[in-house]
């Protein structure tokens, strides 16, 4: 009878031990989550704008997530870099995420850059190698602050969120310390936010050997308007304020932003530590009238970006047409500029010894159109214009050509939409041409 | 020879207990392949929320120690996710994230029970965690009647994981946050589902 008694429940504690010892022990601590870096490069410091368990932003599987900016806030356009080697487990471009696989069941995913989408599914990952570089607001997913998020999570197969995954703090407790910091949860909300002078040891600055700083616009000040299409060069003097010499394998690159045809990169001449040099890139205003601004960086031969993020801001214009009422007039270049003819009263008018395939642009006055012939001919490709537009691009003729700098013959009407039929006489005006 | 009858009984004790403890572990392994990583209900000492099928077809659910109980559709189910900074996931059959977790198909709607002992305002709370980095508000937040109580309800967007609809209630010294997550196809059903979840919400004495 004793014996009937103590064999279940030896069986009973020897399965509960092991059920409970197998559930509830932490998965396997190796090398890789163990030797976790700052997402960022050594030099200057940062600290965390939002902490674990920050409501709505930082919950679930990203509970222990931490969002890191630049003490100095000049967070937009820093290097990205892998807070630990691995291979790419997916990337997500909308949101510049790179979740980078452990290979022990253990993924730091790093969102919020630009250059997320250069990365593919697989591919080998070196700690402090870059990613990318912070996304400026509104891009990439960084509601308002720029900012680097980084999460690290377990899970044991590659399945998606919700549920599939458990956060796991930057602490000793789970051999995951951050760049040897050690951030024990305590169930607070938005634990460790305003954690000021972090530092890196994660490579990149070199001990700050590589460093640029802004010392002026040399042309195109911000808010400098011009045309559209206008092209225009962008020089900015920039002092090396580190210990190297800036030269071959230097370049002064295209961060974010736009770009404005500009090239990718351009090189710097051989700059010692301390000296300025004058640094500028080629560029054409954009077709459409706006604000625009893109961002440009220092950046060594190792592909590292360094210094100082400068910009160029300027704003393209607004089309300039008039307002007409005593007749249609004609432009031989966009945006009504250029060689005029007009005003055209109602009638045919024909190009082919003044004007001929010139018109670009035209101002036709309220209720009034005008009918474009491609030829000099009646049964020609046409097409009906009843407004005013800066750009006959915007016209194809019934042969899907464009109107642009291709009219022949053309008929006036002071009603809108050119009411049919086409006038059957052939007379036709010859127009005068306003220089 | 009685001896060695009871050493013959002690080994093939053994051996039973042996083979039991790797069958254990084995099928413990198989469920961990899952589920590691989440973690149970509540402790033994709590009570384990129940569910309660309906004469509609939808389920219950009745979380005494939190103090609240509420309806979920038919076919939708519901995961626990307390150690996740939640409370439960109630998820339709068809749910379906990317790996940031963004719902890609069907819906999900989050709970998430925040201790409130000091009596902060709905309205207090709300404006202090709604609008900040990492979470964008897209509407003004509303008052709506749940539970015979005032509700906030508001539209964000929050980083890494999208549009929410979200109301927000107070009650049993709680804060009852419930966020809708859905995919653009199945907007209007989802809401429709979540306004009657919240109709049925019940605080339990």
């Amino acid at each position: 009878m004793l014996k009937m008694q103590i064999r279940p429940l030896t069986i009973f504690v020897a399965v509960l031990t092991v059920v409970v010892l197998n559930y509830f022990s932490p998965p396997t601590v190796d090398a890789n989550h163990s030797n976790l870096k700052m997402p960022f490069q050594s030099g200057p410091t940062w600290k965390i704008s939002s902490g674990y368990h920050d409501t709505f932003a930082h919950e679930g599987y990203k509970l222990y997530s931490l969002d890191l900016v630049r003490d100095d806030h000049q967070t937009t356009g820093q290097n990205v870099v892998a807070g630990s080697g691995g291979t790419v487990a997916w990337i997500d471009a909308t949101y510049g995420c790179v979740s980078i696989d452990l290979q022990d069941n253990y993924y730091l995913m790093t969102c919020h850059m630009l250059g997320a989408g250069s990365f593919s599914s697989g591919q080998s990952i070196s700690q402090g190698q870059v990613l990318g570089t912070v996304a400026p607001a509104g891009q990439a997913g960084n509601n308002g602050t720029p900012h680097i998020h980084i999460t690290l999570y377990y899970a044991t197969y590659s399945a998606a969120p919700p549920n599939a995954r458990t956060a796991i703090p930057f602490d000793s407790a789970h051999g995951s310390k951050l760049d040897g910091y050690d951030f024990p949860p305590n169930g607070t909300v938005n634990q460790y936010a305003g954690t000021t002078g972090l530092q890196s040891t994660n490579g990149g600055g070199g001990g700050g050997s590589d460093n640029a700083a802004f010392v002026a616009d040399v042309t195109v000040p911000d808010g400098t308007t011009f045309s559209p299409g206008q092209s225009f060069t962008k020089t900015w003097r920039m002092r090396n304020t580190g210990t190297t010499t800036w030269g071959s394998g230097y370049s002064f690159a295209f961060v974010s932003g736009d770009q404005m045809n500009a090239p990718s990169s351009v090189s710097v001449s051989s700059t010692s530590p301390n000296n300025t040099t004058d640094i500028s890139v080629n560029m054409t205003a954009p077709g459409s009238a706006g604000s625009y601004k893109g961002y440009w960086r220092m950046r060594n031969a190792q592909g590292n970006f360094f210094g100082d993020t400068v910009w160029v801001q300027i704003n393209v214009s607004a089309p300039s047409c008039p307002s007409v009422s005593d007749g249609v007039h004609l432009w031989d270049s966009t945006d009504c500029s250029g060689s005029s003819v007009g005003p055209l009263r109602p009638g045919n008018y024909d190009f082919s010894s003044s004007f001929n395939d010139r018109a670009k642009s035209l101002a036709v006055p309220s209720g009034w159109s005008i009918r474009l012939y491609k030829d000099n001919s009646w049964s020609s490709p046409n097409v009906c214009v009843s407004s005013t537009t800066s750009d006959l691009h915007s016209y194809n003729y019934s042969d899907g050509s464009t109107a642009w700098g291709s009219m022949t013959w053309a008929i006036v009407h002071n009603q809108s939409n050119c009411p049919l039929p086409i006038p059957t006489n052939n007379y036709l005006y010859l127009p005068f041409i306003r220089k | 020879m009685n001896s060695r009858k009871q050493l013959a009984k002690l080994f093939s004790a053994l051996i039973s207990l042996a083979t039991l403890g790797v069958i254990v572990v084995i099928i413990n392994g198989l469920l961990a392949g899952n589920f590691k990583g989440t973690i149970a209900l509540s402790s033994s000492s709590e009570p384990t929320p129940t569910v309660k099928k309906l004469s509609n077809g939808w389920n219950r659910h009745v979380d005494v120690k939190n103090g609240f109980a509420i309806n979920y559709p038919p076919s939708w189910t519901v995961q626990t996710e307390l150690d996740k900074g939640l409370g439960y996931s109630f998820q339709s059959s068809d749910l379906q994230t990317d790996q940031v977790g963004q719902v890609k198909s069907g819906a999900y709607i989050r709970v998430t029970i925040v201790p409130n002992s000091e009596n902060t305002s709905v309205r207090d709370w709300v404006a202090e965690n709604s609008e900040r980095s990492g979470v964008k508000r897209l509407s003004l937040p509303i008052t709506a009647n749940f539970a015979g109580t005032k509700a906030t309800v508001f539209d964000q967007n929050i980083s890494l994981l999208g549009k929410a609809h979200t109301a927000v209630i107070s009650g049993n010294a709680k804060l009852f946050r419930f966020d809708l997550f859905t995919a653009d196809s199945v907007e209007q059903t989802a809401r429709s589902n979540f306004e009657l979840m919240l109709a049925s919400l019940q605080f339990l004495p």
